[in-house]
């Protein structure tokens, strides 16, 4: 049996060893807590990435409603979709609104209420084939028709290359 | 309780206490490490001035302060618009922008809304950004109808002065101090001719411009550069839209501003066959009168427009039309037609 002088002398090595451990296991829950923190940061900034996209895709004057007849954030005027999505598949196009859109595919959805069809258009298609790593978002917004002066429900499907 | 007991269990409860703060104290210093490292990096990168450019020039209505890194913009006539600073570049060739020769420190970065004209329904041509570099000077020269003053209003410059042309032979003693590039601006013919640069010194970048109105929405510019004391015209070109011809005045150059009116055209001429084969598309359906021949002529206008191969003399022909397309908008809204855009 040691004496308590003993137990003494083994006293700040004990301290030193406790204080060691609790700094270690507070080290270990400090990197488990950043790990997950700064991924769940990562899906908000892809979330806040995919929104900000979805917006600035809706107020292009290239495909948003005309000024007078705008509904809410995201209206897309159908004849103007139609128009830009033919203009967006030629090179020089695509080009130029890589450096907007970026490694990004496109595609405007809106459902006819009347005949309860779903129809499906491909805006911008620049996603390279190799791609794996893919964010996906759908925004809900409405689509003007100029010709009948109707508004259907609609949504714009974006898929972004991320990294 | 002894006091022997109770010695043992206070040291514990220390080691306790001095382990949190410890902890702490680690926690701390890194989130403070990794948060000062963010935010050096985002002022000291051309490539996030160019992502902010790029993402900010297809979109109307913004301004934001910014840190820029010294850099050199290089755009020569055929190539494209590039930010060179000591270890790297960055390209905004596909950028309706505008920006002095040189960019460095705080600068204001704004992007306005292109129109056709101004009304009740305008038409949209996209959007515009300019950089406002607070280390040029812009010295504009008053005129009787406040032409002038209406150009510098838009300027956001810390370093903007509004002088007589009397002062024009004295033009260094009105130069800001600190001024790395001055950019000299009249609206009138001839006043340039009385300019002594004598007293300023050959290492500021100085260059004037004449913005003559010609037609409704435009006009024509006349660019000058340093030749010994004197001004010497270096070229001429057209601005088709007040907001080009503030373009002129942020670029101070012809080369740097055909750049930018380059990409606007670029853009432009997209959104031109946009709204060309959605009117066309639309007056051959089962629209009625006078719907039909409102969009069939607008659709016509743009596409003559867009026949045009010259960057200029598109943009010319488009702002030129620009009194009739915005009738044309007016009476099918009036008509309760679809609108041109």
């Amino acid at each position: 049996m040691k004496s308590r002088g003993q137990l003494q002398t083994l006293e700040p090595i004990l301290i030193v060893m406790v204080l060691a451990i609790i700094a270690s296991i507070g080290l270990v829950w400090f990197m488990r807590v950043s790990e997950s923190q700064a991924s769940f940061d990562d899906r908000i900034f892809d979330t806040a990435k995919d929104l900000a996209m979805a917006k600035r895709i809706a107020s292009l004057p290239e495909i948003s409603c005309p000024k007078d007849i705008s509904a809410g954030t995201y209206c897309v005027d159908l004849a103007k979709a139609d128009a830009f999505s033919e203009l967006a598949s030629d090179r020089d196009a695509l080009l130029l609104y890589y450096s907007l859109l970026g490694e990004t595919q496109i595609h405007l959805s809106w459902i006819d209420l009347s005949s309860g069809e779903l129809h499906n258009l491909s805006l911008y298609d620049f996603l390279p084939p190799e791609s794996t790593d893919i964010s996906g978002s759908v925004t809900y917004g409405s689509v003007y028709d100029p010709l009948t002066g109707e508004r259907h429900f609609g949504m714009i499907t974006l898929r972004r290359a991320v990294g | 309780m002894k006091r022997g007991q109770t010695e043992p269990s206070f040291q514990w409860l220390f080691v306790l206490i001095a382990g949190g703060v410890l902890f702490l104290l680690f926690g701390v210093l890194i989130k403070s490490c990794a948060q000062s490292g963010s935010s050096t990096a985002e002022g000291l990168e051309l490539s996030v001035v160019q992502q902010k450019i790029s993402s900010d020039a297809w979109q109307g209505e913004s301004l934001a302060e910014v840190m820029l890194p010294s850099a050199e913009v290089v755009c020569p006539e055929q190539g494209s618009m590039t930010f060179i600073g000591l270890t790297q570049q960055a390209s905004v060739d596909d950028a309706p922008v505008f920006v002095s020769s040189g960019i460095g420190g705080s600068a204001t970065m704004k992007s306005v809304p292109l129109f056709l004209q101004e009304n009740d329904v305008p038409i949209p041509f996209g959007s515009i950004v300019y950089v406002f570099d607070h280390q040029t000077a812009y010295l504009f020269i008053q005129d009787r109808e406040n032409k002038v003053a209406e150009i510098a209003s838009s300027v956001l410059s810390p370093r903007k002065k509004i002088i007589d042309a009397s002062r024009l032979p004295y033009l260094s003693t009105e130069i800001p101090e600190g001024s790395l590039r001055v950019v000299v601006v009249a609206v009138q013919d001839g006043l340039l001719g009385n300019v002594d640069l004598t007293g300023v010194s050959e290492d500021v970048d100085i260059s004037a411009l004449v913005l003559l109105p010609t037609f409704v929405n435009g006009g024509s510019i006349r660019f000058f550069s340093r030749s010994g004391n004197a001004f010497r015209e270096s070229s001429r070109g057209q601005y088709a839209s007040g907001e080009m011809a503030l373009g002129a005045v942020v670029s101070g150059k012809s080369t740097l501003y055909s750049c930018g009116e380059r990409a606007i055209a670029k853009r432009a001429r997209l959104l031109s066959n946009v709204y060309s084969s959605r009117s066309e598309n639309l007056s051959r359906s089962s629209l009625e009168s006078p719907c039909v021949e409102y969009l069939h002529e607008a659709s016509t206008i743009l596409a003559q427009a867009s026949e045009k191969n010259d960057d200029a003399e598109f943009l010319n022909a488009l702002f030129s039309s620009a009194q009739r397309l915005t009738a044309l908008q007016g009476a099918l809204r009036a008509a309760s037609c679809p609108v041109i855009a």
